[in-house]
């Protein structure tokens, strides 16, 4: 089998040839083996397992690649990932950790060191699946759902308790209509006689009375409102009115015009200057033409014109520019000082004249109006009064005939009727409530199944995980006890995986864990769990890798197990340190 | 709901986490489903 190697780990650039049967690749470092094996991963783990791994690749290059036999694997650089191209040469199923006895083995190092495996042994079946689905979506589900049901739960559980309130509730409304039922008899007869008229006479005044009283408290009510609104209104118009007479509008105007005036006059003025500023600018150009000309003749009286005499000339147009300028900008100022006091004077003008006077208006139209009210509310008051004392006057003389037994049966019937109407809305009350209980109490029911179902899929899920696990550790014990027998170790009875998922040894009918051994007999354990679990699951893989750390501690226990794995496995690969030489080599033995 | 679908709501679920579907929206609604 040839295998090509570039930038993998610290090497740039390999090729090596294994031999079918043992190969001791040998380096002259511990980083050339470590690069070995690294190839031999890249060539074999999933994407996945990969990316994270950036040690993988050269540090001084972007891309690398494993070659076995023409079948090309690649890894790139992207930031601070590694990005795969091509398919595993061999597929392996994410199951390294029972080829690769190394000692970033972590699964060789539980083993060794009697950990619980039990995480590794759910990983080499589908019970993987089982754990990721139980503790992502469906535990987020099922609290949702929990959740849900408590809530309702709230709802519906005192539904015994309205159910009870309901029945007393009904049990006195059909006590109180059965003595409804009672009086209504003599109730009817005390209606048909002409003391029954007059009764409901009283009643239709009683109502009316009530009616003419509520009336009268609401008018009252109303003019004590507009009695004291009233001052504070005629208090708001005296003092705009006073203050509309103090404003002297005649003045006001003749303010204005002469605000105009004087904006006229100064508007005249920049006019003025700024024919003024033209000339001396002009004069101005005519100094500096003549001065860039050489000139030396006055362009203004032809006189001739020294240097010195431009120069002053020149001095005092700039000097006369800046006086002008600044009376300039003195008029413009004074302009607008002016028309923002005009404008001023022109907005309080127009509120004394408009604004005041029309609130003025409106209030008085108001009080005018509040006042007739308050005398129409009066009059009513008034009249109103006379009525009650009508009916009053009527209430008692319909009193005189009336008899105190009849009154004290339609007193009573009253208030029987009263009270029937009371439980009545009541008992309604709670029908509806338990109306509303039973449609709560439905959508209680399909979450409690649905809570009920959750529970049952996670207890089927966690049994279905103990099954494949359980099947997972049968096979290996299976199979370690095989492997460990065709070894032809005598050392234990037995080598097996315990309940709790630790390795455990039986020596003399005596139960031990793995931890109690020697350091050579835990490794060589180790070792056989791996090709036992090699065997179960990658019989067809072509390697078995060990690095020499796991072979040093006992070289002739070892050299058993290499044979054996030799006749198991296509290409047994032992890494070795070797003190000379500067590449990898790869030899047939040890 | 029928405690005899259990073992098809099991795998059905993990279909969809293996797509890599894992959130609580696919279980709910994968139990609507047998609803």
């Amino acid at each position: 089998m040839k295998l090509e190697l570039q930038n993998i780990g610290g090497i740039v650039k390999e090729k090596v040839e294994l031999k079918e049967g043992l190969n001791a690749v040998t380096a002259p470092n511990a980083m050339g083996k470590t690069s070995f094996i690294t190839a031999l991963k890249v060539a074999v783990l999933s994407e996945k397992e990969i990316k994270d791994n950036t040690r993988f690749l050269n540090d001084f290059a972007n891309s690398g690649f494993v070659e076995i036999d023409g079948k090309n694997r690649t890894i790139r650089r992207h930031g601070n990932e590694l990005g795969v191209v091509g398919k595993p040469v061999f597929n392996i199923n994410s199951k390294s950790q029972l080829v690769f006895a190394e000692p970033d083995n972590e699964f060789l190092d539980d083993v060794i060191k009697g950990r619980d495996i039990g995480d590794f042994i759910e990983g080499f079946s589908d019970a993987k699946h089982y754990k990721k689905f139980l503790e992502s979506g469906f535990y987020d589900a099922s609290k949702e759902i929990r959740r849900t049901l408590v809530e309702l739960n709230d709802k519906v559980r005192n539904r015994s308790e309205l159910q009870k309130e309901h029945t007393a509730s009904k049990k006195e409304l059909d006590k109180l209509e059965k003595e409804l039922d009672k009086l209504k008899p003599q109730k009817e007869k005390i209606d048909a006689t002409a003391f029954g008229k007059k009764t409901q006479e009283k009643k239709q005044l009683d109502e009316k009375v009530k009616e003419i009283k509520d009336r009268m408290n609401e008018i009252k009510g109303n003019i004590g409102y507009n009695s004291k609104e009233l001052p504070k209104l005629k208090k708001e118009v005296s003092d705009s009115q006073k203050e509309i007479d103090k404003f002297d509008t005649h003045s006001a105007e003749k303010k204005i015009e002469e605000y105009k005036k004087e904006i006229e006059k100064n508007e005249e003025l920049v006019e003025q200057v700024r024919g003024e500023l033209s000339n001396i600018k002009l004069q101005i150009r005519n100094v500096e033409g003549a001065e860039n000309l050489n000139m030396d003749i006055c362009s203004e009286c032809g006189r001739p014109y020294d240097e010195k005499q431009r120069r002053k000339r020149k001095a005092e147009l700039y000097k006369s520019q800046g006086i002008k300028n600044k009376e300039l900008e003195e008029y413009n100022s004074k302009i607008k000082i002016t028309k923002i006091e005009m404008d001023n004077l022109r907005v309080e003008t127009d509120r004394i004249l408009f604004d005041l006077t029309g609130d003025v208006k409106t209030k008085s139209n108001t009080i005018t109006e509040c006042e007739k009210q308050i005398r129409e509310w009066q009059g009513e008051q008034e009249r109103r009064s006379k009525d009650l004392e009508k009916f009053n006057e009527k209430l008692k003389e319909l009193k005189k005939d009336l008899d105190m037994k009849s009154q004290t049966i339609i007193e009573k019937y009253d208030d029987a009727n009263d009270k029937v109407g009371v439980a009545q809305a009541k008992t309604k009350q709670f029908e509806i409530s338990i109306n509303d209980l039973t449609e709560i109490e439905k959508e209680f029911e399909l979450v409690k199944a649905r809570d009920d179902f959750l529970k049952d899929v996670k207890v089927y899920a966690e049994q279905e995980i103990k099954r494949m696990k359980d099947a997972v550790k049968t096979l290996f014990n299976k199979r370690i006890s095989e492997v460990y027998n065709l070894l032809g170790f005598k050392n234990f009875d037995s080598i097996s995986i315990d309940e709790g998922y630790n390795i455990v040894v039986r020596r003399k009918g005596k139960m031990q864990n793995i931890d109690r051994l020697a350091t050579s007999e835990r490794v060589t354990i180790g070792v056989i769990v791996m090709l036992a679990g090699k065997e179960e699951y990658l019989p067809d893989f072509p390697f078995f890798i060990l690095d020499e750390i796991t072979t040093a501690y006992d070289p002739v226990r070892f050299s058993k197990i290499i044979n054996y794995i030799k006749d198991k496995t296509l290409y047994t690969i032992v890494s070795t340190f070797s003190p000379s030489g500067d590449k990898i080599k790869v030899e047939a033995k040890l | 709901m029928d405690k005899n679908q259990i073992p098809n709501f099991v795998k059905a679920c993990i279909i969809e986490v293996k797509k890599g579907n894992d959130d609580d929206e696919m279980v709910l609604e994968k139990l609507e489903e047998l609803e």
